[in-house]
């Protein structure tokens, strides 16, 4: 499996319509890890203070898509802030190399691991040569 | 009381290796200061309440474990090391196509704006997220002094 094969294209920009109580949201690009294994590939994505419940991870027409609401109220007034209080936001195209199917996902510790196996057809499979 | 010229040089060190560690003062003016522009690792921020200070950082996949978080006076300085996932899983990468997550050692120092009571700090770690509370010292309430008459 070459790298040009497995191209990880990034198209949609679009950010999902704002949601139902109509403050506009803001989003984040999480960052990722993605790199191949023996087995498939492998996508990590920091994912802080977004819990199990407010993550959502799916395939749809070969188009990964990862999406979290982040970090929950802290108690008291803001003195300081470095980060925003984000959603996070991303999509990734796969290509049909890969089994979409067979999608193995862990959070731990704020960090979303995927892994993907490569699809049965292009693993190689070894033939047996029976002798007469 | 005159500082002797020995104090005066330990003070100047003192404020050369908080430059030196790219500590962040939170008392410092922070108005209009725009997401990670002190470019140091974990992203923080910290709230106030009436009785106690919030710090919370962004720590995802450090094991808490390996956490190391400390306070004295008004000094709260948070260290660990954020190890690559795969250095723990049988999944040896072959090649990478996207590497964005940051890994290795760090620490970071905070001057906090006020006293902290430093016995009661307690901290907390869930999905990647440390949460420390600091209880202020009650030491602004004027306290009322008796006087005795002879």
């Amino acid at each position: 499996m070459s790298e040009h094969n497995v191209a990880v294209a990034e198209p949609p920009k679009a950010t999902p319509a704002a949601p139902a109580n109509g403050h506009p949201e803001h989003y984040m690009s999480p960052p990722v890890d993605i790199y191949e294994t023996a087995d498939g590939l492998a996508l990590v994505a920091d994912l802080p203070g977004v819990s199990r419940d407010n993550l959502e991870v799916s395939v749809t027409h070969n188009v990964l898509t990862i999406k979290g609401h982040g970090p929950q109220k802290l108690p008291g007034k803001a003195r300081y802030q470095e980060f925003q209080l984000a959603s996070v936001f991303r999509q990734f195209k796969l290509n049909n190399a890969l089994d979409t199917d067979q999608v193995d996902a862990e959070l731990k510790n704020g960090v979303l691991q995927l892994r993907i196996p490569k699809a049965k057809a292009t693993v190689a499979r070894q033939i047996e040569i029976k002798v007469a | 009381m005159i500082k002797s010229p020995v104090w005066n040089d330990i003070e100047t060190l003192w404020h050369e290796m908080d430059k030196a560690f790219t500590g962040l003062r939170f008392t410092a003016p922070v108005a209009g200061l725009v997401d990670h522009a002190f470019g140091s690792y974990p992203s923080t921020r910290l709230h106030e309440g009436p009785e106690a200070l919030y710090v919370e950082a962004m720590v995802p996949g450090v094991a808490p474990e390996t956490l190391n978080l400390s306070v004295v006076r008004r000094t709260l300085t948070l260290a660990g090391e954020k190890r690559p996932l795969h250095a723990d899983t049988d999944a040896e990468p072959k090649v990478f196509h996207r590497k964005e997550r940051s890994e290795g050692r760090f620490e970071r120092r905070f001057t906090l704006p006020m006293e902290v009571d430093t016995d009661r700090v307690s901290a907390e770690y869930a999905d990647g997220m440390l949460r420390v509370t600091l209880p202020k010292l009650g030491q602004d309430t004027p306290r009322q002094v008796s006087i005795q008459t002879a």
